[in-house]
C-alpha cells in the first residue's frame, strides 16, 4: 500500500470541510432512522405498553429460563453456522472455478447459478419433500435398494425409520440441505465480483515463483478475497437465522427463532407481542455480534491493490479443469433440483390438491388469469426497488469503507436490523408507523417499495463494500489532486471500479425482491398482488399444480433477463457478474 | 480547492436530484387508498376456488359494488386488521377462524345479518354476543392414508391416537400457530379431562405426533403418504378426498368439536354499508347452496342440505364438555400445559 504523503493528507483535510459525503451520511442516517428505527421502536414500545410495566427484563429471563425458547436459539445458531460454513466451502471454489479454472459454458452458467436464490414461497421446500420425504421418490428408491441388500431390515423400513445413515429429510438436516443449496449463490456472486477486481500481477508473481495453481489460490487469491468471502458468509448467516419458510416446511418440530417469533407475534388471536419483541431483540443481538466480528476481522488488514489490470483466464492444467467442471456442474445441478421438480410437476394434470403423472397445460391455463398483471407488478416493483437499493447501496457502501468511523459503524448496524426481524413482523411495524400521519403509506404501492428497499438494501451495500476494499484510496486522491471535484472523481474513477460489486449487489437485490412474500402478504392490496402472492395464494388453497406453474413462470422471469444480459454483455459479463 | 466550490454545489445538487428521482419513482402509482364508492374490500382467508365462485355470483347480484378480495392466511388477515386499526383499510374478514374476532372484539363491529333467522340456532347462539357471523360449519376430524393403513386398523377415536403403532406417523399442527389445531387440542382436553390423567393421555398422543408448523400441511402430508394418520378438519380433508386422495375421514367416537368459521365486519372500515350487504350475501341461500353442492362446504343454514358425500351434521357426535367460549377462555392455560407436555416428552 502506498505511503500517505503530507500532500495526500492535506487534500483529505481540505476535502473534509463541506464534504458532500457528510451530507450523504446525514441523509442515510435520517432515512434509515425514519424507515427502520422509527417503526420498530413504535412496535416494540407498544408491545411493552400493552403488557403494562416498562422494559423489564422479565421477558428475557423467561426466554433464557424456558427450554422451549432456549432450544430455538440453539437450533438457529447451529443451523446458521452449518449453512454458512457449507455455503462458503461451496461458493468460494465455485467462483474460482468459473472465473479462473476454465469451466466451459459460462454464459449459461452465470445465469443459472442465480436461480437457486429464487425460492418461490414454499414450493422449493416442498420439492425436497417430494424427493426425500418419508414417501419421496428418492427415498422409496433407496429403501427398495436397501431392503434388497438387507432383507432383514424390511420391517424397520416399513415402520418408517428410513434408511440407516440417511433417515428422513425432516429436521435440521433438511433445513441445512435446503438452505445451503438455496443460498450459496450469495457467496458465489460476492466472490465472483471481487475475483475480477484482483490485480493479476499478484497471482502471476506467485506462479512465476513456482507455486502450483492450488497454492496460489490458497495463499494469494483467498486472502485477497477475504472481504468478499466474509461479506457473502455474513449474508448467508443473516439470511439463514432469519429464514422462516424452510424450517416451517421441513423443520417439522425443530423450532428455530423465526418460527418462534412468528407464532408469538403473528397469531389470529393477537399473539404475545412483548415476548415476540424480546425474542426479536435476542435474534438482533446475535446478528449484530456476527456483523461486528466480521467488521473487526476485515478491519485488521488492508486488501487494496494499486494495479487495475484484470486477470485473463490462463491455461490451467487439464486435471484441474476437469475437476472444476465436474464440481461446478455437480453443485449447480444439485441446487437446481427444486427448480426442476417445480417445472416438471407444473405439467402434471391436477385436480384440486392431487397431482397425477402425465402431461397437461391445465395448470398454466388456470393460473393465466392472474399472471399478466402479477408479472407486471413483480417486474415493476423489483426494478424500482433494485434501482433505489443500488443508489443507496453505492452511497452507503462508499461511506462504510471510505469514511469509516463510529458513525458509519452505527449506520452499518442499523442497516442490518431488518435482517433480524422476520418480514411479517417488519410489515406490521411499517403498517403501525405509516398508517397515520406524518406519512400515510398503507394501501399504496409505496409501502411495498419501502419494505423491499429496507429489507434488501444490505445486499446492495455488501456487494459494493466487498469490491471497494480492493480499490486504493490513492487512485481517487490522485484524481482529486489533479483538480477533479469529489463528485467527478466518484463518477469517473470510483464508480467504474465498483461496477462489478454494484452489479452483483443489484442481482442479489433483484432476485430477492422478486420472490419476497412474508412482508408482501401483509402490505399488498388488490391491484398490487405480485407473482409471489399468486403462488402463495395457490399454495394456501392447496392447488399445488397451479402453484408450481406460477413458480415456473417466475423462474423464467428471472432466468430470461439474466441470460439475455449475459449474452449481450458477452465476455464483459464475466467481469461484471 | 477554491475552484472546486461550484462543482461541489453541483455535485450535491446532482446527488439530491438522483435521490429525488428515485423517491418520485417509488411514489408513482401511490394514489388514494381503496376508498372508492361502490366497493367492498374483503380480507379473505378462503381458498381460491371459493373466492372465484363467490365473486362471480356477487358480480351478478350486485353489479354496482365491486368486490376487492385480498386473499391471505387466517393469521395474516387478522394481523392486517390489527396493524391497521388506527385507519382500517379493509371492510370485512371472510372465512376466518371464529377465535380471532372473538379474541379481538375492539376491532370488529357486531352485526346481525338479514339472514339471521335462517341460520341454525346452534351457530347463532355461539355467535350471538360475539362480533362475527357464522359462515360454514366445520367439524374437526381424523384422517388416515388408505395405502398405509388398512381400514380395520384405522383409528376410530381420539384415544386410538395414543396407540404405539402411530409413533412418528401422526401429523398434528402446532396449536399455538393454528386456530383449528387449538380447537383440536381443546377437544382432546374436553374428551380426556383437564386433569392429570387427561393430560397424561394427551402426552401419549403428542409423543406419537409430528408437530407441523401449519394446519394445511396435515392433509397434504397424509395424502402424500408422509404420515399415516392426521388430525385435521372436515372441509379441507373433504377437498382431498373429493379429488381422489388415498385418504378417509373419521369422526372420533368420543365426539368432536363442531363449530362455524366466521365472517366479521371490521370496525371503522371504509365501506360499512357495502360491507353489510356482502355479509348478508355470504349467508344467503344461493351462495350457501352453491358452496355446499360445488365445494362441499357445510352450510350454517337450516334450509341447505349437507354436501353430497358427507354425513348430515346431526349424525356427527359433538364432543361432550367442549364449547366455543370455554375453549377461547382457556386458551393460554391449555397452550402452556401443551408446551410443558412437549418438553417433558423430549426429556
Amino acid at each position: 500500500m502506498a505511503g500517505h504523503t503530507a500532500e495526500h493528507q492535506a487534500v483529505r483535510r481540505a476535502r473534509a470541510l463541506g464534504d458532500p459525503w457528510l451530507v450523504a451520511l446525514a441523509f442515510s442516517y435520517a432515512l434509515l432512522l425514519f424507515l427502520i428505527a422509527y417503526p420498530l421502536a413504535l412496535l416494540f414500545l407498544s408491545s411493552v405498553r400493552t403488557e403494562g410495566g416498562g422494559w423489564s427484563l422479565a421477558h428475557f429471563r423467561d426466554f433464557l429460563a424456558l427450554r422451549y425458547y432456549r432450544a430455538a436459539l440453539e437450533h438457529s445458531l447451529y443451523v446458521g453456522g452449518m449453512v454458512t460454513l457449507l455455503c462458503t466451502l461451496i461458493g468460494v471454489p465455485l467462483a474460482a472455478a468459473v472465473a479462473r479454472w476454465g469451466v466451459p459454458g459460462k454464459v449459461l452458467l452465470r445465469a443459472l447459478v442465480v436461480l437457486p436464490l429464487v425460492s418461490p414461497p414454499f414450493i422449493g421446500a416442498y420439492s425436497w419433500i417430494l424427493l426425500l420425504g418419508r414417501n419421496g421418490w428418492v427415498t422409496n428408491l433407496l429403501e427398495r435398494l436397501y431392503v434388497a441388500l438387507h432383507p432383514s431390515a424390511a420391517a424397520a423400513i416399513e415402520a418408517g425409520t428410513g434408511v440407516p445413515w440417511i433417515g428422513t429429510i425432516y429436521g435440521p438436516k433438511g433445513i441445512i440441505l435446503a438452505l445451503t443449496l438455496n443460498l450459496y449463490p450469495f457467496v458465489f456472486l460476492m466472490v465472483s465480483a471481487s475475483i475480477s477486481s484482483i490485480d493479476a500481477s499478484l497471482e502471476e508473481a506467485s506462479s512465476n515463483l513456482g507455486a502450483t495453481p492450488w497454492r496460489t489460490f490458497r495463499t494469494v487469491t483467498v486472502p485477497l478475497l477475504t472481504p468478499a468471502i466474509l461479506g457473502g458468509a455474513l449474508l448467508v448467516f443473516l439470511h439463514t437465522v432469519a429464514d422462516f419458510g424452510s424450517p416451517m416446511i421441513i423443520g417439522e418440530d425443530y423450532m428455530v427463532l423465526p418460527t418462534l417469533i412468528y407464532s408469538l407475534f403473528i397469531n389470529e388471536m393477537g399473539g404475545e407481542p412483548a415476548m415476540a419483541a424480546a425474542t426479536s431483540v435476542i435474534l438482533l443481538a446475535c446478528t449484530t455480534i456476527v456483523l461486528l466480528i466480521e467488521r473487526w476481522y476485515i478491519g485488521r488488514r488492508s486488501y487494496v491493490m494499486s494495479g487495475l489490470r484484470r486477470a485473463a483466464e490462463r491455461q490451467v492444467p487439464r486435471g484441474l479443469r476437469f475437476l472444476a467442471t465436474v464440481f461446478t456442474y455437480g453443485v449447480l445441478g444439485l441446487s437446481l433440483v427444486p427448480a426442476v421438480v417445480v417445472i416438471v410437476t407444473s405439467f402434471f394434470p391436477c385436480t384440486g390438491p392431487i397431482m397425477r403423472p402425465g402431461f397437461s397445460l391445465g395448470n398454466y391455463a388456470t393460473v393465466f388469469r392472474s399472471v399478466p398483471r402479477a408479472m407486471f407488478n413483480s417486474a415493476y416493483l423489483s426494478c424500482v426497488s433494485t434501482a433505489l437499493c443500488v443508489v443507496l447501496g453505492v452511497v452507503i457502501g462508499y461511506l462504510l469503507v471510505r469514511r469509516k468511523s463510529q458513525w458509519t459503524a452505527g449506520l452499518d448496524a442499523l442497516l442490518m436490523v431488518p435482517f433480524a426481524i422476520p418480514g411479517t413482523v417488519l410489515a406490521v411495524a411499517l403498517i403501525t408507523a405509516f398508517n397515520a400521519p406524518p406519512l400515510l403509506l398503507t394501501g399504496t404501492v409505496t409501502i411495498l417499495i419501502v419494505s423491499y428497499v429496507i429489507r434488501r438494501l444490505p445486499y446492495a451495500v455488501r456487494g459494493v463494500v466487498a469490491v471497494l476494499h480492493h480499490i486504493e484510496p490513492a487512485t481517487e486522491e490522485a484524481s482529486v489532486s489533479l483538480g477533479a471535484s469529489p463528485w467527478r472523481t466518484f463518477r469517473r474513477v470510483t464508480l467504474p471500479l465498483m461496477a462489478p460489486g454494484i452489479v452483483s449487489g443489484a442481482v442479489m437485490t433483484w432476485v430477492q425482491v422478486i420472490s419476497e412474500i412474508s412482508s408482501t402478504i401483509l402490505l399488498y392490496y388488490g391491484a398490487w398482488a405480485t407473482m409471489s402472492v399468486v403462488i402463495y395464494q395457490q399454495v394456501i388453497s392447496d392447488n399445488f399444480g397451479t402453484a408450481a406453474a406460477a413458480s415456473s413462470l417466475l423462474l423464467a422471469a428471472v432466468f430470461v433477463p439474466l441470460l439475455l444480459f449475459n449474452v449481450w454483455q458477452g465476455e464483459k459479463a464475466a467481469e461484471l457478474l | 480547492m477554491l475552484r472546486s466550490a461550484p462543482p461541489r454545489v453541483r455535485s450535491v445538487a446532482a446527488f439530491s436530484i438522483a435521490i429525488g428521482l428515485c423517491v418520485a419513482l417509488a411514489f408513482t402509482g401511490c394514489g388514494p387508498a381503496q376508498k372508492r364508492p361502490g366497493a367492498v374490500v374483503a380480507y379473505a382467508a378462503e381458498k381460491d376456488e371459493i373466492i372465484q365462485a363467490v365473486s362471480r355470483m356477487w358480480a351478478e347480484a350486485e353489479p354496482d359494488i365491486k368486490l376487492n378480495p385480498v386473499p391471505a392466511g387466517t393469521n395474516e388477515v387478522v394481523q392486517r386488521v390489527l396493524a391497521e386499526r388506527r385507519r382500517p383499510l379493509g371492510d370485512v374478514l371472510w372465512g376466518v377462524g371464529a377465535e380471532g374476532p372473538s379474541a379481538l372484539p375492539d376491532l370488529f363491529q357486531p352485526y346481525e345479518t338479514k339472514e339471521a333467522k335462517a341460520i341454525d340456532p346452534r351457530w347463532t347462539a355461539v355467535a350471538k354476543s360475539e362480533p362475527w357471523q357464522p359462515n360454514n360449519v366445520v367439524p374437526m376430524a381424523l384422517i388416515y392414508n388408505t395405502k398405509l393403513v388398512p381400514a380395520e386398523k384405522a383409528p376410530r377415536s381420539w384415544r386410538d391416537l395414543a396407540k404405539p403403532e402411530w409413533k412418528g406417523r401422526l401429523a398434528y399442527a402446532a396449536p399455538d400457530k393454528s386456530g383449528s389445531a387449538y380447537t383440536q387440542l381443546a377437544t382432546m382436553v374436553a374428551v380426556f379431562g383437564d386433569n392429570e390423567a387427561g393430560w397424561k393421555m394427551i402426552e401419549k398422543i403428542m409423543a406419537n405426533a409430528k408437530i407441523l408448523q401449519s394446519s394445511g400441511k396435515v392433509p397434504k402430508g397424509v395424502s402424500d403418504g408422509e404420515y399415516a394418520v392426521g388430525v385435521t378438519y372436515e372441509n379441507i380433508a373433504g377437498l382431498y378426498v373429493r379429488n381422489g386422495a388415498p385418504m378417509k375421514i373419521v369422526y372420533p367416537s368420543e365426539g368432536t368439536a363442531i363449530l362455524p368459521d366466521a365472517n366479521a365486519l371490521i370496525r371503522g372500515g371504509p365501506h360499512p354499508e357495502e360491507a353489510k350487504r356482502f355479509l348478508d350475501f355470504l349467508q344467503s341461500k344461493p351462495v350457501q347452496k352453491m358452496l355446499a353442492e360445488k365445494l362441499s362446504l357445510r352450510s350454517c343454514r337450516t334450509d341447505v342440505d349437507s354436501p353430497p358425500g358427507l354425513p348430515p351434521v346431526d349424525e356427527i357426535k359433538p364432543a361432550p364438555g367442549w364449547n366455543f367460549n370455554w375453549a377461547v377462555e382457556h386458551r393460554k392455560d391449555f397452550l402452556k400445559k401443551w408446551q410443558a407436555t412437549l418438553l417433558s416428552i423430549k426429556q
